[in-house]
């Protein structure tokens, strides 16, 4: 017998170790953003899962997320994710992402339910880098429909987004420095900025 | 312990029992100079501000540990107790928790009878005692109750009163230790104002992974094993070549031209 059988279990135990790093990256992030009041929003965090029999592709999941609410802030809907690609090739990535973003809601009370591939925002920016650089998107003014395409989701009016491949982010130092802080630092802009906007 | 732990041979429950843990973890640092091992560890503790442990000053010394494991002391009985002695003194009650949270949480209110029972079956609760005429209140929360006692054993030994909760958390537990400082109260005149470390368990393999100890390797072996350690990256991803693919009957649905049934049942 030769060795695929072992390569398959090697296999995923490889995938289970992946998954072990992102739960205590992801665990770690959680703590920070606790720490400045942001408390994680639901206790799911692997996404995009189908259990069919006829669904292989999305049997395994590829989108790990936290996001977080502020009791006072309520406007704001920063999240942090791993993004790894997508089987279906509308978000591709190269390489596991480690992304973070901060959805932006209007006034008004209308707002859509949150749905998981909102943390994959990052991917959908058109001409995106993953060096940690900002990408804004004002969805009401950017997404050009065409027939038959989803219309934005209610109630958000931007979001800001950055990313870095997730093996520049080596430990729990990098995750501060490079992740949690900018984004913390971006919360803050957008909180100024809706509380100017709402004067 | 260890060994046993490592090859599988202890039940789940046994494996995750917060005093084997401890039991294992300072029963082997006993083993080894402070300076290499159980001064580096308690080093990493840190005040909810962040500001690191004094300890961290005498790890370039010769110094001295002596370990008592679960003193009783007048109103408690922390995990380990350790007498370290350098170029100061320094009385560290060590705190120890796995998966559970504090025996004892500060009541809501003073005199509150809800205080829990605390697991080492030892006096609880906030009371008010009588002091001279003046009332004295004891607190509850377990670690105010541990800081309490420290500065007391401390004073007797004339050392410094560190006081380390270990726990298995990423992130300092702020809100555990504000409780716990909030319910020591105000320090009486002349004694030290309350100060509580957090270490986590996690720093173990960061520590001692590479060491040339084989004492210290085992702990952090120890922590791999049960999974203790700190966000370091995304280590490399092993390539396996897993050349599989099934190849049962055919499962396909295509439709497969069917020549046409030339037979007619002829009256």
């Amino acid at each position: 017998m030769n060795d695929t059988g072992k390569n398959i279990v090697c296999g995923f135990r490889e995938l289970r170790k992946f998954c072990h790093q992102v739960s205590l990256l992801l665990r770690t992030a959680t703590g920070m953003m606790e720490q400045e009041s942001w408390d994680s929003t639901s206790p799911p965090t692997a996404f995009y899962t189908c259990r069919r029999i006829d669904e292989p592709d999305w049997w395994l999941p590829y989108e790990f997320c936290r996001f977080f609410k502020n009791s006072k802030i309520h406007r704001l809907l920063p999240y942090i994710a791993v993004n790894l690609d997508d089987p279906a090739g509308n978000s591709p990535v190269e390489y596991p992402l480690l992304s973070t973003g901060c959805i932006v809601f209007g006034a008004s009370k209308n707002r859509a339910k949150v749905e998981h591939w909102w943390s994959r925002w990052h991917c959908y920016m058109d001409s995106r880098k993953d060096d940690g650089s900002l990408c804004i998107d004002e969805p009401l003014e950017t997404w050009k429909l065409e027939k038959g395409d989803e219309e934005p989701p209610e109630g958000i009016v931007r979001v800001t987004t950055f990313a870095y491949p997730i093996i520049e982010i080596g430990d729990c130092e990098a995750l501060r420095h490079k992740v949690v802080e900018p984004l913390l630092k971006v919360i803050e802009q957008e909180s100024k900025a809706t509380r100017d906007r709402s004067k | 312990m260890i060994p046993a732990l490592l090859h599988g041979k202890l039940t789940f429950k046994q494996e995750n029992m917060e005093d084997v843990l401890t039991s294992n973890v300072f029963g082997t640092l006993k083993y080894v100079r402070p300076e290499r091992g159980l001064l580096p560890f308690l080093a990493q503790a840190k005040t909810i501000e962040g500001l690191p442990c004094p300890l961290g000053n005498l790890a370039s010394q010769s110094v001295s540990a002596q370990y008592d494991f679960w003193p009783k002391w007048e109103h408690c009985e922390p995990d380990v107790v350790l007498d370290i002695r350098g170029s100061s003194r320094y009385l560290v009650a060590v705190e120890a928790k796995y998966w559970s949270g504090k025996s004892s949480k500060a009541a809501e209110a003073s005199g509150d009878s809800l205080a829990e029972t605390d697991e080492d079956g030892l006096d609880e609760g906030s009371e008010e005692a009588p002091d001279g005429g003046e009332n004295v209140r004891r607190p509850s929360d377990q670690l105010a109750r541990e800081w309490t006692d420290l500065v007391v054993e401390a004073s007797k030994l004339g050392a410094q009163p560190i006081l380390a909760y270990l726990t298995a958390d990423l992130n300092c537990p702020r809100e555990e230790i504000l409780d716990s400082l909030n319910d020591c109260g105000k320090p009486v005149p002349g004694s030290p104002s309350p100060m509580i470390y957090w270490l986590s368990w996690r720093e173990l393999p960061r520590l001692f992974r590479y060491s040339t100890d084989h004492h210290l390797l085992d702990l952090a072996s120890l922590s791999d094993k049960m999974k203790l350690t700190f966000f370091e990256g995304i280590g490399p991803i092993a390539q396996v070549l897993a050349d599989w693919t099934f190849q049962g009957p055919l499962w396909r649905f295509d439709m497969v031209p069917i020549n046409e049934c030339k037979w007619r049942f002829k009256q």
